[in-house]
């Protein structure tokens, strides 16, 4: 007849202890995870710590006008904001019909 | 400016008039123009069951007597086709059922599309015989005026609104716009909207003192990658040919709406025949749109 085997019960103490150790590594834990990222400049370093650049691409239209092929009822209206080319200048028309101004319609498709 | 705003066919309409018009006078001819709208999209809407568009789609396969209205504008779609050789094509839906677009896009857009059917054959319009008032679709061939048919209504309501006493009038439904009447100096700045922005920025600007201008995009109205609602007739598919937006000037607007579907199709080739503008999928503007200050050789 064999004995059951009896688990050894943690005493008070123990339990204590270990609830302690958790808590503490709780606490801990949230300011290890700060302390571990790089951390920004500061005005400390007067500037002149190297920081991260952040390269922004700077989209520019390229714009190509072609000669007209018939007497419309319209003018393309130069308003900047990208590059180009062609035989003849653009401008702005800066009559009263206020093309020059705010645009007082659009159009874009529907 | 006076304007006055409202929603007619699925999308946004604009009148707008000089600030020095007679407001009784504007209201008046606001009221016009709604009236406008309002008869046409109830003629030829797809989405509408009672539409007479519904109606002559529902009986093809046989003669059917329409409206001269709806004759006018069957015809006007015929003869784009025949110039165009099938560039601009009435006979679209199908494929465009096919891709996705089969309810009003409102809902098109609230869900994606779980199954897309195979491209649809178009270039059908060939088959479409119209006597008169007497109209007879194929079988298997529906009508859809959608672009067109709005273009002509901003024409009609634009004339209408001059008629009612204004000294000039702009109708705009959705980017598709007409001048009527006698603009103001310098013409009436119109933006064209930016086709890769979603806050709709302006990439251009034109003064309109004549005519009409239209601009069709794929990236307006569109439910997924490469699905949109410009059909190439001659794939059956949304249209794929590196032009994401034309925009077309032409003296009506239902022109400059065909013009700037074929514009869009056909790239910079169709610089040569008309005046519009392209918009590439790589950013590049190509225009021959006479610059503000030019004289332009008749």
């Amino acid at each position: 007849m064999s004995e059951r085997p009896t688990s050894k019960r943690a005493s008070k103490r123990e339990l204590r202890a270990w609830a302690w150790i958790a808590g503490a590594l709780a606490f801990l834990a949230p300011w290890t995870a700060i302390a571990a990222n790089p951390k920004p400049a500061t005005a400390v370093d007067g500037g002149r710590a190297e920081r991260p650049v952040k390269i922004i691409h700077r989209i520019t239209r390229r714009v190509v006008i072609r000669d007209p092929v018939e007497d419309a009822g319209v003018r393309y209206v130069y308003v900047g904001g990208g590059s180009s080319s062609s035989s003849s200048s653009t401008s702005s028309s800066g009559a009263s019909g206020s093309a020059g101004g705010s645009p007082s319609t659009s159009t874009g498709g529907s | 400016m006076r304007r006055h705003d409202f929603r007619s066919m699925g999308t946004d309409v604009l009148l707008l008039a000089d600030d020095t018009c007679d407001p009784d006078v504007f209201a008046r001819a606001a009221a016009r123009v709604m009236q406008v709208f309002a008869r046409e999209d109830a003629r030829s809407s797809r989405f509408r069951g009672d539409s007479e568009l519904s109606l002559v789609n529902a009986s093809a396969g046989r003669w059917t007597q329409v409206s001269p209205t709806f004759a006018d504008v069957a015809r006007l779609a015929l003869d784009a086709a025949a110039r165009t050789e099938g560039r601009f094509d009435p006979t679209i839906l199908p494929a465009l059922l096919a891709a996705g677009y089969d309810r009003d896009f409102d809902d098109v857009i609230a869900g994606a599309r779980r199954r897309l059917h195979p491209a649809q054959p178009c270039g059908r319009w060939r088959d479409v015989h119209l006597a008169g008032r007497w109209l007879r679709l194929p079988d298997d061939v529906m009508l859809d005026l959608g672009g067109l048919v709005k273009g002509w209504t901003v024409d009609v309501a634009a004339l209408e609104a001059v008629a009612c006493g204004l000294p000039w009038a702009l109708v705009n439904a959705g980017g598709d716009l007409r001048i009527a009447g006698e603009p103001p100096t310098g013409g009436v700045a119109v933006a064209i909207e930016d086709p890769s922005s979603a806050s709709r920025a302006e990439l251009g600007r034109v003064a309109l003192d004549g005519g009409a201008l239209a601009t069709s995009s794929v990236t307006r109205r569109s439910w997924g990658p490469a699905l949109h609602h410009l059909i190439d007739p001659r794939t059956g598919r949304p249209a794929d040919t590196g032009i994401v937006q034309a925009t077309a000037w032409a003296p009506t607007c239902a022109e400059a709406e065909v013009r700037s579907k074929v514009a869009l199709l056909d790239g910079e080739c169709a610089l040569a025949s008309f005046t519009a503008t392209i918009v590439h999928d790589d950013g590049t503007v190509v225009t021959n749109l006479p610059p503000a200050g030019a004289e332009v050789a008749a």
